[in-house]
This record gives structure tokens, C-alpha cells and sequence, in this order.
């Protein structure tokens, strides 16, 4: 097995973080890592690649992280990527507005990198679970 | 020191230690220094303002090999600029859910780093600063100061 990850953070400081901590957490079965510091961006690379799980922050320029999730979640070709959340906006509002937007999960800045092994393994046990049960889960 | 900069304190402390992987102490005393680097941050919510964040080049260096994890040699000057932006962003988002409101959202702008003009900075650093929570720390032995501006 191996998981195409895209960051998706306007900060290259956050996004080197964010890849360090992935590949303690998956070692070998971290695929493909992609890097975009804007939703315009991100959307480019969504299309022309396969990823399986996207880390999404919420401020960044030209289209923020809320922009990005909604196009995403209203796409049929997209929607089932699951999308996990590294925002330093950690109100209640914000997050219960993300949960009813479809993210599979949330982070606040700063992360340990354990909070990221603890998400995707998580994340990655639902996606296991749906596929043996032939359910058209996640796809890797 | 008023209710406002304590939680400040609490907030920027527990993230410079964390994050950044620095010693810090508080530095009320600490003497007037000149900083290289100037940020701000705006914030816009139930209550909005900015915050700004001085420190030196040193500190920024350190901050941004810390957060990188990689030494000095491999340090371009770009790193240090989002380091210290990265960071103004994490404290600002935690400062203004602690201090003002944790239920409502607060919308952040992109943060601003800039060179500090030195004779500029000289001309203007007495200028009043009536309504601002200002603190300093030491962060590993460098100064750092933070001041909060809230618009009424
Ligand atoms: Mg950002």
C-alpha cells in the first residue's frame, strides 16, 4: 500500500513540518507527497493526480482553505477524498462549519507530529475497513 | 501586568517552548532594543486589531532551524521570513480564541514580515502606545516583543 498525501499550506516552513511528520508516521507506505501554497494551486494538482488524503490549511492567499474544501466536497469526482484540516483557527464555530462541510478531521497549529500519526491512522483504518467490505472506499 | 497579558504570556510562552523548541523567560526589564524584523498580523471578528511581533535576526535564524529542522548552512533568508510570518499566524489564531472569543470564528489576514528601517525605527519608538498590551521575552537569550492593538 502506499498514500499519495497533498499539503496544501501557504507556509513552506508549515509544509516541510507537515512532511517530516508524515513520514515518521508512514515510513514506506507514504506514496507521493504534494505540495501547494494556495487552493488554485492544490485544485491544478487534484486533477492531475491521484491523491488520498489532503491536508488543508485556511488562511492562505488567492483562495483560502474554505474555498478550496467547498469546491472540493461539491465535485463528485472529489468529494470522497478525505480531507483532514491544520489550521490555527480552532473556534467551535469554524469547526462544527468544516465538520458539516464533510472534513474527516481537524488539527489546530501547533500540531505534535503525533497528533498527525494519531489522524491518519484513523482516517486510514475507516478507508481499510470500507474497502474489505467492498464498500467503495478509499482507493489505494 | 493586566489580565490580557497574562493569558498573552501563558499563550506565546507554551507556544515558543513547543514550537520553536526555545527556552523563554518573560523580560518585563528587558532595556529598549532594535529589532530587524518587524510583523503583523490582522484579526477580524467579534473584536478586531493586529499584532505585531519585533525580533531580531538572530532569533529569527533560530526560529527558523528549529522549525525546519535543518542547520544554519542550509538557512536561506526566504526561511527565515516564513518562519517568522508562520509564526505571528499560529500566535495571533491562539491569542485571539484564549483572550477575546472561543465560540465565534476570527478571520486572519496573510501575515506581513518586513525589514526594520534602523533611523525610522529610532524616530518612532516612542510613539504612543496608550491601549496596547506590549510584552517581551527573552526567547533563548534574543528579545522578542509582542504588541496587541485592538480597534474600537
Ligand atoms: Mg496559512
Amino acid at each position: 500500500m502506499s498514500v499519495n498525501i497533498m499539503i496544501v499550506d501557504d507556509s513552506v516552513t508549515i509544509r516541510m513540518m507537515i512532511k517530516k511528520a508524515l513520514y515518521i508516521s508512514l515510513g514506506d507506505e507514504l506514496g507521493q507527497v504534494y505540495e501547494a501554497n494556495d487552493g488554485i494551486s492544490a485544485l491544478a494538482q487534484i486533477a492531475d493526480n491521484n491523491m488520498d488524503l489532503l491536508m488543508i490549511d485556511l488562511n492562505m492567499p488567492r483562495m483560502n482553505g474554505v474555498q478550496l474544501i467547498s469546491r472540493l466536497k461539491t465535485n463528485p469526482k472529489y468529494s470522497e477524498i478525505p480531507i483532514v484540516v491544520i489550521s490555527t483557527e480552532g473556534s467551535e464555530q469554524r469547526i462544527k462549519e468544516l465538520e458539516e462541510m464533510g472534513i474527516s478531521g481537524y488539527i489546530r497549529k501547533p500540531f505534535r507530529p503525533e497528533q498527525i500519526r494519531e489522524i491518519l491512522s484513523n482516517i486510514l483504518e475507516v478507508c481499510y475497513e470500507s474497502q474489505s467490505a467492498d464498500d467503495d472506499g478509499c482507493d489505494f | 501586568m493586566s489580565l490580557n497579558q497574562l493569558t498573552m504570556t501563558d499563550v506565546i510562552s507554551d507556544i515558543i517552548e513547543t514550537l520553536a523548541m526555545m527556552t523563554v523567560e518573560p523580560a518585563e526589564k528587558f532595556g529598549e532594543f532594535t529589532p530587524d524584523f518587524i510583523g503583523h498580523i490582522d484579526f477580524d471578528g467579534s473584536v478586531t486589531g493586529r499584532l505585531f511581533l519585533e525580533c531580531t535576526d538572530e532569533f529569527a535564524s533560530i526560529l527558523a532551524e528549529n522549525l525546519l529542522g535543518i542547520d544554519i548552512d542550509g538557512l536561506e533568508e526566504a526561511h527565515k521570513w516564513d518562519a517568522i510570518g508562520e509564526f505571528l499566524n499560529i500566535i495571533c489564531g491562539n491569542i485571539v480564541t484564549e483572550i477575546f472569543d472561543n465560540e465565534k470564528s476570527f478571520t486572519l489576514s496573510s501575515p506581513q514580515v518586513n525589514f526594520v528601517e534602523k533611523e525610522t525605527w529610532q524616530a518612532n519608538k516612542d510613539s504612543n502606545t496608550d491601549g496596547q498590551e506590549v510584552i517581551t521575552f527573552l526567547a533563548d537569550g534574543f528579545p522578542i516583543r509582542f504588541v496587541l492593538k485592538v480597534n474600537n
